[in-house]
C-alpha cells in the first residue's frame, strides 16, 4: 500500500497493517531451497500444482485455427466445386459376386497362388492369366469383367488407366458392410456445383453399404433421368411463373425461413436445420435464375452418349440411362460423388453363366466409365466394391460352377484414368491371400472392410497427390508405416 | 539472490508457458479438422460434408421437418385441401428421391427443397382450384379469373388466414411486408391471370418455409 494512502488510515488501521506485514511469510519456493519438494503439500505450497494446472490452454495454434469458424461463417453457402480432386464413382456390386476370380489375389510375396480351386479358377496349369492397364495387373483370363473393360474402354484408355486390387474378408450379402467412402471423398472436397452425391437406393449413401467413418451428405436418389431434372428446377404449377417470378419465389422463401429459423437456436439440430435451409434456399434461388445455362443432359454430348449406347429413344428409366446420366454430372462437375449399383451378384446358383454373365455386365458398366472419363478428357478414380463372395467346388479346373457364399475371399477395385498419363505405381494389391485362398486377416486391413475402404480413399487421396491429407481426414487409423504399405497409387 | 532466483522462476514460466501456449498441451482438440465434426465450412446440398452428425444438445427438443410423403400430407392438411389431386401425387412421385426420407436435419438438401417447393406449388394450385369449386375461404376476395392483382387488404387477409392455418400463429410485420413485396414485385397489376398467380406465390412461399415444414 502506498505511503500516501497510509497516512489517510486511522492509527488502528495503520497498526493493523503493520502487523500484517511483520507476520511470517507463506513458505515459498525459496525457503524450500534446500531440500527437494515432495509431498503433494510441499508442491502446494511451492504453488508448482496450481501453476502446472493453470497453464492447461489451448494452444496458439488452436486459438488461431478456431477463427476459421468465422470464416466459415462468412463463407457458409459457397460451393467450392470440385476443386483438385478429381472424379470418384463407385460402382456396388449387390450381393457378393466372385470378385477374386476376375482380377487375381497373389500372395505376400506377390507370387500367384499354387491354387485357386475354391474360387473357380483351378490350380496350377489350368490356370491362365491376362494382364491389363498400365500397371500391368493380373486377371484370370477368362474374367467377365476384364472381358467388359475391354470391350467399352478403348485400347489408349486402358494405356492410361491403372488397377488395383485390394483383398479383404467382409460380411456376404450384407447391406452393413462399411464400405462406403463418398463421405470421406466429401469431406476431402469433391462437391458438385449443383448437385449434391448421387445414388442408387434410398439408403444414407446411395447404395447398400454402410459408410466408412464419415457419414456422407444425404444423396439424391436417381431412379431416372427426371429425377436430377427434377431436383434442379420447378415443374408443373410453378412452370407457368416466369423465370423472374421464380427467383422471386425463392428468394422469399429464403427470406421467410431465415426469419423463422431464429427459434431454433438451442435445440438439437437447430443451428444445423438452419444453415442447410439457408444454404439450400439460397442455391436454388441462384439455380432458378440460372437454369437455361445447365449441362445436365447425356444426350447433348454425342460421344459421351456413343459410349452407353443412349439416344433418344432410349428408356430414360433405363439403368444404361440412369447410370450414363450420373457419371455425366459427375464428369462435368455438376454432382460430387456417385454411387452406382448393379444388383444380383449373388449368383452362386449351381451355374457358372449366370455369373459370367453378370461380371460382364460388371465390366462393361467398368469400361464405360473409364471410357466416360476419357470422352470427357477427366481425370478420375472409381472404385468397384461388393459384399462378400462366392464360392465354387474345390476344383482343380478353371471354369467351376458357383455354389455358395464365401467372404473370406472379398474385396474391391480401385481403377483411376488420367488423360495426362498413367501415374507410377507402387503395385496391383493392397493386402494379399493366404495360400488357404482367403485374405489374409493379419495384413492392417485384411479383416476389416471399414479399413480396406479407408485404403482405398487414402488412395484416392494419393492419385489426387494429396497423400499428405491422409491423416487429416483418417486421423489415427493408419500409422505412416501402414501408410506406405496400403498406398499403390502416386 | 533471492531476486536472482524469482527472475529465474519467472523466465522458466515464461518459456514453458510460451510452449505450451503454441505447441499445446495434449488436451485440446486436434489442430486438424476431423471430418467427422468438420460440418460447418462445407457446401450444403451439394456434396460437402456440410452435414456430419449433430451436437446433441442435453433436455433440448430435436428438430426435424416433413419427410417423405408426409410432405403432401402435411401441407394437405394445414391448407385445408381436402384431396390431393393426381397432378400433386404426380408431382411427388416425380420427386419423391430428392425428399429426406427420415426429415433429420442433416438430411436437407437443395434439391429437397427445390422438391418441397415444386409440392408445394401443386398443392396450393388444388388449394384455389377449391376455393373456386367450393367457395373462398383463405384467398377472400381474390377473383381468380381476373386479370388484375388483389389490393394489399385482401393480400394481408390471405396471409393472415395461412399463417393461422400452417404456421399455427399470426405473421409477423415482417412477413406480411416480405410477402406483399413479392406479389407486388412480381406480378404486374394487369398481367393474364395476375390474381391467380398472386394467390398461387403466396401461398407457395408459405407453404415452403419453415414454420410450414417443422415437425
Amino acid at each position: 500500500m502506498k505511503t500516501k494512502q497510509l497516512k489517510n488510515l486511522s492509527k488502528e488501521q495503520r497498526l493493523e497493517i503493520e502487523m500484517q506485514n511483520d507476520m511470517p511469510k507463506k513458505e515459498t519456493f525459496e525457503h524450500l531451497h534446500d531440500k527437494k519438494p515432495v509431498t503433494r503439500r510441499d508442491l502446494l505450497a511451492t504453488g508448482l500444482i496450481g501453476f502446472s494446472g493453470s497453464m492447461v490452454l489451448p494452444s496458439f495454434l488452436t486459438i488461431l485455427a478456431r477463427s476459421g469458424n468465422a470464416q466459415a461463417q462468412e463463407a457458409l453457402c459457397k460451393v467450392v466445386g470440385a476443386g483438385d480432386m478429381c472424379v470418384y464413382i463407385n460402382v456396388k456390386g449387390s450381393g457378393g459376386m466372385a470378385v477374386s476370380a476376375n482380377a487375381l489375389p497373389l500372395d505376400r510375396g506377390g507370387q500367384l497362388l499354387s491354387s485357386y480351386s475354391k474360387m473357380g479358377g483351378g490350380t496350377g496349369g489350368s490356370l491362365s492369366v491376362a494382364y491389363e492397364f498400365a500397371n500391368r495387373a493380373p486377371f484370370l483370363s477368362t474374367s467377365g469383367v476384364l472381358a467388359g473393360i475391354r470391350a467399352r474402354a478403348s485400347t489408349l484408355t486402358l494405356a492410361n488407366s491403372n488397377f488395383v486390387a485390394n483383398w479383404y474378408r467382409s460380411q456376404d450379402d450384407s447391406s452393413g458392410n462399411k464400405l462406403d467412402i463418398t463421405g470421406l471423398v466429401q469431406s476431402a472436397g469433391l462437391s458438385g456445383a449443383i448437385l449434391p452425391g448421387l445414388g442408387r437406393a434410398n439408403t444414407e449413401t446411395g447404395v447398400n453399404n454402410q459408410f466408412a467413418y464419415v457419414r456422407p451428405s444425404a444423396p439424391l436418389i436417381v431412379g431416372r433421368f427426371e429425377d436430377i431434372t427434377g431436383s434442379l428446377g420447378v415443374a408443373g404449377s410453378l412452370g407457368a411463373l416466369s423465370t423472374a417470378q421464380q427467383g422471386n419465389l425463392f428468394r422469399s422463401i429464403q427470406s421467410l425461413t431465415s426469419s423463422q429459423a431464429a427459434k431454433l437456436s438451442g435445440m438439437t439440430g437447430g443451428d444445423m436445420l438452419a444453415r442447410l435451409l439457408g444454404c439450400a434456399n439460397q442455391a436454388n434461388t441462384n439455380l432458378v435464375a440460372n437454369s437455361s445455362s445447365l449441362n445436365i443432359d447425356p444426350l447433348t454430348n454425342a460421344a459421351f452418349s456413343a459410349v452407353w449406347g443412349i439416344n433418344g429413344n432410349t428408356n430414360k428409366s433405363s439403368q444404361a440411362f440412369v447410370f450414363a446420366s450420373m457419371v455425366y454430372n459427375a464428369c462435368n462437375g455438376n454432382a460430387s460423388t456417385v454411387n452406382l449399383e448393379i444388383g444380383g451378384c449373388d449368383y452362386h446358383n449351381g451355374t457358372r453363366t449366370s455369373g459370367d454373365t453378370k461380371d460382364l455386365e460388371i465390366g462393361t458398366v467398368l469400361g464405360n466409365i473409364l471410357q466416360s472419363l476419357a470422352v470427357m478428357g477427366k481425370k478420375g478414380f472409381v472404385t468397384f466394391s461388393t459384399d462378400g463372395s462366392v464360392t465354387s467346388p474345390d476344383s482343380d479346373t478353371a471354369g467351376a460352377i458357383w455354389s455358395s457364399d464365401r467372404g473370406v475371399a472379398s474385396g474391391s477395385y480401385m481403377l483411376s484414368y488420367d488423360p495426362a498419363g498413367p501415374h507410377v505405381m507402387k503395385g496391383f494389391q493392397v493386402g494379399h491371400y493366404t495360400s488357404g485362398q482367403a485374405a489374409d486377416d493379419t495384413f492392417i486391413t485384411g479383416g476389416s472392410g471399414e479399413l480396406a475402404s479407408a485404403a482405398n480413399f487414402v488412395n484416392y487421396l494419393a492419385f489426387n497427390g494429396k497423400l499428405n491429407l491422409a491423416e487429416t481426414y483418417l486421423p489415427r487409423v493408419f500409422t505412416t508405416e501402414e501408410l506406405d504399405l496400403i498406398t499403390k497409387f502416386t | 539472490m533471492k531476486s536472482y532466483r524469482h527472475k529465474t522462476l519467472l523466465v522458466f514460466a515464461v518459456l514453458v508457458g510460451g510452449v505450451i501456449l503454441s505447441v499445446g498441451n495434449g488436451c485440446s482438440k486436434s489442430f486438424t479438422t476431423s471430418p467427422s465434426t468438420s460440418g460447418t465450412n462445407n457446401a450444403a446440398g451439394t456434396g460437402g460434408a456440410g452435414n456430419s452428425d449433430m451436437p446433441v444438445i442435453p433436455g433440448a427438443r430435436t428438430v426435424s421437418i416433413v419427410y417423405s410423403k408426409q410432405v403432401v400430407d402435411q401441407l394437405a392438411s394445414c391448407s385445408g385441401l381436402a384431396a390431393p389431386s393426381a397432378a400433386t401425387m404426380a408431382m411427388y412421385e416425380q420427386k419423391k428421391g430428392a425428399i429426406s426420407t427420415y426429415g433429420a436435419a442433416n438430411t436437407v438438401t437443395a434439391p429437397m427443397m427445390m422438391a418441397v417447393t415444386s409440392i408445394a406449388g401443386e398443392i396450393c394450385n388444388d388449394l384455389i382450384a377449391q376455393e373456386v369449386s367450393a367457395g373462398q375461404r383463405l384467398f377472400m376476395g381474390f377473383n381468380m379469373a381476373a386479370n388484375a392483382l388483389p389490393n394489399n387488404s385482401q393480400l394481408s387477409d390471405a396471409i393472415t388466414r395461412l399463417s393461422l392455418s400452417c404456421w399455427q400463429r399470426n405473421e409477423s410485420s415482417g412477413e406480411r411486408q416480405a410477402l406483399l413485396d413479392l406479389i407486388n414485385s412480381s406480378v404486374g397489376p394487369t398481367e393474364a391471370n395476375a390474381s391467380r398467380k398472386a394467390a398461387l406465390m403466396l401461398c407457395t412461399s408459405m407453404l415452403s418455409s419453415l414454420d410450414a415444414l417443422l415437425n
